[in-house]
């Protein structure tokens, strides 16, 4: 095939800016996809394409559903939207004709998951360029696309002015699609279930999980986000089970934390606080608390939403177990396989202080590691003989020892460390943080013990985001030289920009709105009937603005003529005034210069209604009248 | 060239309503626009659906300006030409915007009939950036009568498809297309004989003021005292015949041939007489001739 007669003179500046969204919604797509979307948006945006191309779509989708699993989610129909999309681009390509919406498909799909300022900006750079795209007939360069945006500034202001107005006044209503989660098994994240048996390697995954604000700065190896307990055993993976959830009042301890946290994944209906949580003081969420294993779980499952909390750090006041549920703290399973029992046979005491260190002592002895990919491990047996595993093993193991020790046992998970942003002031917990670990009863009160911390220090001191992803620790280290320093500020600074915008954003929802209405001592009714009557006076009068009469852009030719009336002005010809060439020359008859003046008209007759061009001819003449 | 330019008068008194509904790209776009606002809504997915609002504002923006351009449209000296069919590249319609002046925007425009039928749809194909000529489309020969110019656009992005009326009086003939053949043509005076020379003379007239005195026939003055003038007949360009009935073919077939006959002759500035079975045309020449010709052929 020749390339080069494909090869199109003006690269397409609209297809290469849908390339951003993949990058910005990497979190749920995978990598290949995107340099597959990529290579084909490139292609289209350079060559004139190929109708092949669309078929390179169904087989993406194909190992898209192989990967993610066959599901009809949000998530996954992205690459079926991406089918439609490129062969849509595909098709405008060939027809030259341009149609809007595959654009705003593509920016609508992808806002759906990934909220942040990034993609606030990318979306409204890209509507613009689209825009101006439509509107010139010209290859765009800077010089046309500050003309497009002067000329177009009524419409851009008032199209900014009805969104924000809609955003505002609109009213919102939560929940009436049916939603499902997509299984991110393999992937580094929260655990909603401890899975030892089924899972392998982890892949990581560099996604928010949610920000957190706290009223005092915490050390990062302290930093324990809780979220589900597991009390439920095989020996191996460990589940929840529903508890009798009676009423326990837990009484706070010394030291107080205010957090206000900002979900940015889907927990399952989970509410992740710090460790130990004491109690909920906001909520967007209608939330109740399970008093037994102290967690807090909202009744919808809601993927944006805030809640300020409170927490303590240490809590001192003794509470007792209950036989009932003593014994589910002690369930094991019927079988102890061999490898297990010589394990726990080696491990001393009856004290749990005393079997945590005997545990740690034996984990150090035996040359157990921390890895993310210790490969398939069916059974505990495997993990003991491996010696290879990441924080649900071990938690999974310290769990079974306690419980073969009699002592009450559960397993947390949730997530450890975060990112500190001191420019914000608020911390920025990812998907790599998330992290399991073991809660004992002794003297009264649930303690914690993390046997991750035993074989891997650093994975507790750093915090899961720095220590697992080498990016991370490169931004650390590099701080002390200029330019990163520098470089790192400026990302603080964007981070903490992002984190406030959609912080605003994620926050206006129905109860802003009721506060808004309450402040304007208004119903809430009479809130929404005010901003539509705004909306609708507002493009009324845009209207009327638009009636009024706009600047005429003349033809090149019919500005000289103007000039040249401006330099006779004494002699009253007003040329441009007049229909037809003849009449304007019938004008210049008694004029001195009649016959230059014939000339000029001469040459504005060939500019104006044909295609030979004298517009310098035209100019020299001008120059050449005396006024 | 076109024949016979009908220069439409500016039409823009007779005010009109504007009609506007969403272009099947429009209805994808608010399609597109409400799923996605339905799933930012129950998602409580603020960022979507602030991109939805977006959508929503250009929407609004696209009519209103949609609206406006149309609204604000005058037409000035529109022209359109009888002409033969299949030769239709001479009507042009300039396009007069109070917005702006030198731009063209896509307007298309649409020739009502009588009985409200679409006659024809006019798309304009653009010279340059500032003229846009506007090709006639028309299959059929006949007369038309145009009663109203539907005037129409998508816009600049294509979302919506807003039109207005415009009501003219306007009538316009499509001769039928020219076929080349040899028409069986008979001579008017066939009993008289081709003489050696060029003219031949015919018979006297009495002379009246303006004729050429140079064939004034004395030798009759010099008899009878009166001035009698001499008329010859040139037998090299002779009076013809097209009769219908003597060309072979289909109805379509003949009418086709006679175009291209009547063309020819008048090329050649010769006489002619039309046999139609509706119609006779007396035997005469020029553009008048010509133009009774073809229109009496195009509403055959």
């Amino acid at each position: 095939m020749n390339f080069k007669s494909k090869l199109r003179k003006n690269i397409d500046l609209k297809y290469l800016m849908l390339i951003p969204a993949l990058i910005l919604g990497q979190d749920f797509i995978p990598t290949w996809y995107i340099l597959l979307y990529s290579g084909a948006l490139s292609y289209i945006a350079f060559f004139i394409p190929l109708q092949l191309l669309s078929l390179l779509n169904f087989v993406a989708v194909y190992f898209i559903f192989e990967t993610v699993g066959r599901m009809i989610v949000p998530e996954t129909m992205v690459p079926i939207l991406g089918i439609f999309i490129i062969s849509r681009l595909i098709n405008n390509k060939k027809t030259k004709k341009f149609e809007m919406y595959p654009l705003f498909l593509w920016i609508g799909a992808f806002a759906i998951f990934s909220s942040s300022f990034y993609y606030l900006i990318y979306s409204l750079l890209t509507l613009l360029i689209v825009f101006l795209y439509q509107n010139t007939d010209k290859a765009l360069s800077i010089k046309t696309i500050f003309k497009s945006i002067n000329s177009h500034k009524k419409q851009l202001v008032m199209s900014a002015l009805i969104t924000i107005l809609l955003f505002v006044f609109f009213p919102r209503f939560y929940n009436f699609l049916p939603t499902t989660n997509i299984n991110t098994q393999g992937k580094i994240g929260y655990s909603k279930k401890v899975d030892n048996s089924q899972t392998s390697n982890l892949l990581l995954s560099s996604q928010t999980a949610f920000y957190a604000e706290l009223s005092v700065n915490v050390s990062p190896e302290l930093l324990y986000w809780r979220g589900r307990v597991h009390t439920k055993t095989d020996g191996y993976n460990w589940s929840k089970v529903t508890m009798d959830p009676k009423k326990q009042t837990v009484k706070v301890g010394s030291s107080k934390i205010i957090q206000t946290i900002k979900y940015e994944q889907d927990f399952d209906g989970d509410i992740i606080l710090l460790n130990t949580p004491l109690k909920m003081i906001d909520s967007n969420l209608r939330i109740y608390r399970i008093p037994i294993t102290n967690e807090f779980r909202s009744y919808e499952k809601k993927k944006k939403s805030i809640v300020t909390a409170e927490s303590a750090l240490r809590i001192l006041n003794k509470t007792q177990l209950k036989d009932s549920n003593r014994k589910q703290y002690l369930q094991l399973p019927g079988f102890i396989p061999r490898e297990v029992k010589n394990f726990v046979s080696d491990i001393k005491g009856t004290n749990p202080n005393e079997v945590i260190n005997s545990f740690k002592r034996k984990l150090l002895k035996d040359n157990f590691v921390y890895t993310l990919s210790p490969g398939v491990m069916p059974t505990i047996g495997d993990f003991l003989r491996k010696k290879l595993g990441y924080c649900t093993h071990y938690s999974s193991l310290l769990g079974l020892t306690l419980r073969l020790k009699g002592i009450p046992t559960r397993l947390v998970s949730g997530f450890q460390g975060g990112q500190y942003n001191n420019i914000g002031n608020f911390y920025e917990i990812k998907s790599n943080d998330a992290h399991v670990w073991v809660e004992y009863f002794s003297e009264g009160i649930w303690k914690q013990a993390d046997p991750t911390s035993f074989i891997s220090p650093d994975r507790i001191r750093l915090g899961g985001e720095n220590f697992l992803n080498p990016g991370a620790i490169l931004n650390q280290e590099q701080e002390t030289t200029g330019f990163f320093r520098a470089f790192n500020t400026v990302r603080l600074y964007f981070d903490n920009l992002n984190y406030k915008i959609s912080l605003f954003l994620d926050n206006y929802d129905r109860t802003k709105q009721s506060e808004i209405s309450k402040a304007l001592k208004l119903g809430l009714k009479s809130f929404f009937l005010i901003g539509f009557f705004i909306i609708t006076f507002s493009i009324g009068i845009y209207y009327f603005l638009l009636k009024k009469k706009d600047k005429v852009i003349l033809h090149p030719a019919d500005v000289l003529l103007n000039k040249l009336d401006k330099k006779l002005k004494k002699s009253f010809l007003n040329l441009a005034s007049q229909k037809t060439i003849l009449d304007m020359k019938h004008r210049c008859r008694d004029h001195a210069q009649s016959e230059v003046l014939y000339e000029f008209l001469d040459c504005y007759q060939e500019t104006r209604y044909s295609n030979h061009d004298q517009l310098n001819q035209m100019g020299e003449i001008l120059k050449s009248i005396k006024s | 060239m076109g024949f016979f330019k009908k220069k439409i008068e500016s039409f823009t008194e007779g005010r009109s309503k504007v009609y506007i509904i969403p272009s099947k790209d429009g209805l994808k776009f608010i399609f597109i626009n409400f799923t996605l606002f339905l799933i930012s809504l129950s998602y409580a997915n603020n960022m979507a659906l602030l991109i939805t609002f977006i959508m929503v504002s250009y929407l609004i923006l696209q009519m209103l300006d949609a609206h406006k351009l149309i609204q604000d449209t005058q037409i000035d000296n529109a022209i359109i030409s009888d002409d033969f069919l299949n030769s239709m590249n001479s009507s042009t319609c300039y396009f007069k915007n109070k917005l702006d002046e030198n731009k063209m925007y896509n307007f298309s425009l649409e020739f009502i009939g009588e009985n409200k039928e679409r006659i024809t749809t006019l798309h304009p194909t653009f010279h340059d950036q500032y003229i846009a000529k506007y090709p006639l489309k028309v299959t059929k020969r006949g007369k038309y009568d145009i009663k109203s110019i539907k005037v129409f656009t998508h816009g600049n992005s294509n979302l919506f498809y807003v039109w207005r009326y415009f009501p003219v009086k306007l009538q316009f003939f499509i001769y039928p297309e020219r076929l080349k053949n040899k028409v069986h043509t008979t001579k008017l005076d066939e009993n008289k004989p081709i003489a050696s020379s060029e003219v031949e003379f015919e018979h006297h007239i009495p002379y009246s003021r303006g004729l050429n005195s140079k064939r004034i026939d004395w030798k009759v003055y010099a008899r009878k005292d009166l001035l009698y003038w001499k008329k010859h007949i040139d037998y090299n360009t002779p009076t013809l015949e097209i009769n219908y009935n003597l060309i072979v073919g289909d109805k379509e077939t003949r009418l086709k041939k006679i175009s291209y006959t009547v063309d020819q002759v008048f090329k050649q500035s010769r006489p002619w007489k039309l046999v139609l079975p509706n119609k006779v045309l007396k035997s005469s020449q020029g553009v008048k001739h010509f133009r009774d010709s073809l229109e009496a052929i195009s509403e055959f």
